[in-house]
């Protein structure tokens, strides 16, 4: 399943986060904003820049940064919420 | 002993407010995220003893890559030189987007620092149907919480005692949550075992925290310190570290989705969100003013409004202090015997300054506009709109907010650039917002405007003339601004056009004492400079106009003159005039005379092609250290030579009525265009070099901008007044 990115949905679709694509400095900066996967988006408008709805903060970001995050519609990831449940996490501590 | 507490969090969460409720400190503060640049210091007192509060940049993780997220992880590393280390951390955290904000108060656990966490924001967290647990968060954090309100200036006591409490006991630093896997824990302490080793090259200590960084932050500012320490290959060395520590080394996503999982874990304990009522007056209005037409349409009449009262609204105040240093002027007239004593008073100090200070009006309504819309949350979706256009230039809207601030005055526009990370967008940045015109251009453009621009209303009498021209003239300088941002980036710093990515704050009704605070600060400011800067440079110019004397053989020649008058007509009408004709030749001729019109008249050869005289070309001279110099230049000038204007209508009376030797009048409508054209896009301030130096590290950057823009002033002024002159000569008379 490959999957499509912010750009290419309208405004007012509801969408959740798969993951965002790269290790620079901007998709970093996306993910450290929340958009991980499993998370809640709403296009709130569509073009470049275009506004999201991310929990009850909205951002504004370009075409270009936008093409990093993939997501999918809302409906096509019921189950999805599970990868990324709150079970207790087995690392260890760094510090 | 003193106590340092610095104050963290997101952009635009409130920590200004909060250290201003804290420390009744006047900062400035503004609904737009990004807008402390700087590091600043407040002192409370708590039980008598003195604790200071840095008021830190807003950023959303310790990551660093602009400058002012360096300024946070500097201070909190304690890596600032010569700075006192931080005694604790007070992590101010948005209770409506907890689980963002959260993310940054995972870091700060990592420090090693007491930390003490302000839950502000508590009402737009109600409103959104988040019902936070206090005692369970502070619980499961393993730091104190709390629950604060600081535009309200709820809860403020109960931070206080906080505060005092974490600062008088031992208190020990809280535990870290986040918990990495294996392999990630053990690259990273791996780097910091070998960082210790190199610890005599690299000239201090490395904490395990700033080896996160340096191995999470690839191409970030943790890493290049290291590398100019250790040398280029260096960087090699990490990426293996970083392919150890996680799948193709992608340790940043490692990173910030470890951490979101603890996150998601606390707020299932934490937070009950009932079914949200969104923020819907938000959406509404942003469906409107962000709209791609209507949106434009709206910040188009918003700025027009702004300019037009800049005009209107200011007018009366303007007209009350000129009648005021007429009075003044009057009441020296009546107690000073004539001399240099009164000459310096009235030709300079009240010519020169006082014309500089009626315009403190104008400016207070400036700053009042900026400050209202800043603070209602109207600026970021400004920024958004401009993106598109900033986009073309090879900028982004990162870049609007620097600009618009150098509306009021470049030298904060060009501090506010330290939140644009890349290099090259923020020198372009920084060398076109001088071409914005500050709020000290506003005196040139309104004696000319006031002189020589008829008020009729224009476009069905729905704007002025005058309130019009001004708006051009604030265009000028954004129309310039724009491709020589895009020529800059095309030619001397080159680049693809940066990222924008900026948070659109909820909207609200501004807050009062905000708003006050800044147009008082800036008010402040630009008195200050009158009062310092601007009468020095006075007093200079008046001295420079006033010296020397006419040498005795030819106030001799005047002398007799004068009696032959007398002679000739015994009294009457005829014998004034004459009188009066003759006193002004003899102001003229002491002008002439003088240091400064000696030099004038040596240079006028520069001024001519601009459709100037010596007298307008010195007045343009002397304002090179500060613009709003030449307002007084020209008072002082023209003052001088009317000594006896009776109707004392003040500079603009003065200057519709100065003549060209052979009679006609010195100003048309294209040299006092081609004098606002010059003021609008000419570098004259030594305040903006100063801080362009500052914040570049070098010399040739001012020294650059200062050689561009009094190119481009010279041009424009003279094509402007080659179309100006061409057209009033095929006009019929
Ligand atoms: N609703 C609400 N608004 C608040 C509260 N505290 C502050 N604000 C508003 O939030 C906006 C941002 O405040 P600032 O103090 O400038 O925020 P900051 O964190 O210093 O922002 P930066 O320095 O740009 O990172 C202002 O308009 C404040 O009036 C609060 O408790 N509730
Ligand atoms: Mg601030």
């Amino acid at each position: 399943m490959s999957d499509k990115d912010l750009t290419q949905f309208a405004a007012g679709t509801d969408l959740t986060v798969s993951h965002v694509a790269g290790d620079g400095p901007v998709a970093n900066r996306l993910r450290e904003i929340g958009m991980i996967p499993g998370a809640r988006l709403r296009v709130v408008r569509q073009g470049s820049p275009m506004i999201v709805q991310l929990g009850n903060s909205r951002f504004c970001l370009r075409g270009q940064e936008a093409a990093l995050v993939k997501v999918q519609t809302a409906e096509s990831v019921q189950g999805a919420e599970a990868k990324f449940s709150p079970v207790e996490s087995p690392g260890t501590c760094l510090f | 002993m003193s106590k340092f507490v610095a104050v963290v969090g997101n952009p635009n969460v409130g920590k200004t407010t909060l250290f201003n409720s804290l420390t009744g400190l006047a900062l400035v503060t503004a609904n737009y995220p990004g807008v402390t640049v700087e590091r600043k210091v407040g002192r409370m007192q708590l039980e008598g003893e003195p604790v200071y509060l840095i008021d830190l940049p807003g950023t959303y993780s310790l990551s660093a890559r602009s400058p002012d997220e360096m300024i946070v992880a500097d201070v909190l590393l304690s890596q600032q030189k010569g700075e006192e280390p931080v005694d604790l951390i007070l992590a101010v955290v948005d209770a409506s987007n907890l689980e963002r904000n959260l993310y940054l108060v995972t870091q700060l656990l990592e420090l090693g620092k007491p930390l003490l966490i302000a839950l502000n924001m508590c009402d737009l967290a109600e409103r959104h149907g988040v019902a936070i647990d206090y005692a369970q968060l502070e619980q499961v954090l393993g730091a104190p919480v709390v629950p604060v309100c600081a535009h309200k200036r709820v809860g403020i006591d109960a931070l206080r005692a906080s505060l005092q409490n974490l600062l008088q006991g031992q208190t020990a630093a809280p535990k870290p949550l986040v918990t990495f896997s294996e392999q990630f824990c053990e690259s990273v302490r791996d780097l910091h075992a070998e960082l210790n080793q190199k610890q005599a090259v690299i000239g201090r200590r490395v904490s395990l925290f700033e080896a996160l960084r340096v191995l999470a932050d690839r191409g970030g500012y943790a890493e290049q310190r290291l590398v100019d320490a250790l040398g280029e290959p260096f960087r090699d060395k990490l990426n293996d570290y970083r392919l150890r520590a996680a799948q193709d080394g992608a340790v940043a996503a490692e990173e910030s989705i470890t951490r979101f999982k603890t996150i998601r874990r606390i707020l299932d304990r934490c937070v009950r969100v009932s079914p949200k009522r969104q923020d819907m007056f938000s959406e509404r209005l942003d469906s409107f003013l962000t709209h791609p037409i209507l949106g434009l349409v709206f910040f188009v009449l918003v700025m027009s409004i702004m300019f037009q009262s800049i005009y209107n609204a200011a007018a009366p105040v303007v007209a009350w202090i000129d009648a005021g240093l007429s009075l003044l002027v009057q009441g020296i007239d009546n107690v000073l015997p004539q001399g240099v004593l009164r000459s310096l008073l009235v030709d300079g100090c009240i010519a020169g300054v006082g014309s500089v200070l009626a315009f403190l009006p104008q400016i207070v309504v400036l700053t009042l506009f900026i400050a209202l819309l800043e603070d209602c949350g109207y600026m970021a979706r400004a920024a958004f709109l401009m993106d598109k256009f900033l986009f073309r230039c090879g900028l982004s809207g990162h870049s609007f907010i620097p600009l618009l601030s150098s509306f009021a005055c470049a030298i904060p526009g060009i501090m506010a650039t330290r939140t644009i990370s890349d290099r090259r967008d923020r020198f372009v940045t920084i060398l076109v917002a001088p071409l914005i015109s500050c709020s000290a251009r506003l005196p040139v453009y309104s004696v000319m405007i006031a002189a020589f621009v008829p008020n009729t209303p224009v476009l069905g009498g729905f704007v002025r003339l005058q309130g019009l021209t001004l708006l051009l003239m604030y265009a000028l300088g954004i129309l310039l601004a724009a491709p020589m941002a895009w020529l800059f980036k095309k030619t001397i710093l080159p680049g693809a056009p940066p990222p924008f990515l900026l948070e659109l704050p909820s909207y609200k009704l501004p807050q009062m004492r905000t708003v006050v605070f800044k147009v008082y600060r800036q008010g402040k400011e630009f008195l200050k400079r009158a009062g310092t800067l601007i009468f020095a440079l006075t007093v200079v110019t008046w001295a420079l106009a006033y010296f020397p004397p006419l040498s005795s053989n030819v106030e001799a020649v005047y002398e007799n003159q004068r009696r032959e008058i007398e002679q000739t007509f015994p009294d009457g009408d005829e014998r004034e005039v004459r009188l009066a004709q003759l006193e002004r030749d003899e102001s003229r001729a002491r002008l002439e005379n003088s240091f400064l019109g000696r030099a004038g008249r040596s240079l006028a050869f520069l001024f001519k092609p601009l459709g100037w005289d010596w007298r307008i070309g010195v007045a343009t001279l002397s304002s090179f250290p500060a613009r709003e110099v030449v307002v007084a230049t020209l008072g002082i000038i023209f003052n001088i030579e009317n000594p006896e204007d009776e109707s004392n209508e003040g500079l603009v009376s003065a200057l519709r009525q100065a003549k060209r030797p052979d009679g006609s009048p010195l100003f048309t409508v294209s040299v006092a265009l081609s004098l606002m054209v010059f003021f609008a896009l000419c570098c004259q301030c030594g305040g903006t070099l100063i801080i362009i130096q500052r914040e570049t590290n070098s010399w040739r950057w001012p020294a650059f901008t200062f050689a561009y823009m009094t190119a481009l002033a010279y041009i424009g002024a003279f094509v402007v007044f080659r179309i100006g002159n061409w057209f009033e000569n095929m006009a019929p008379h």
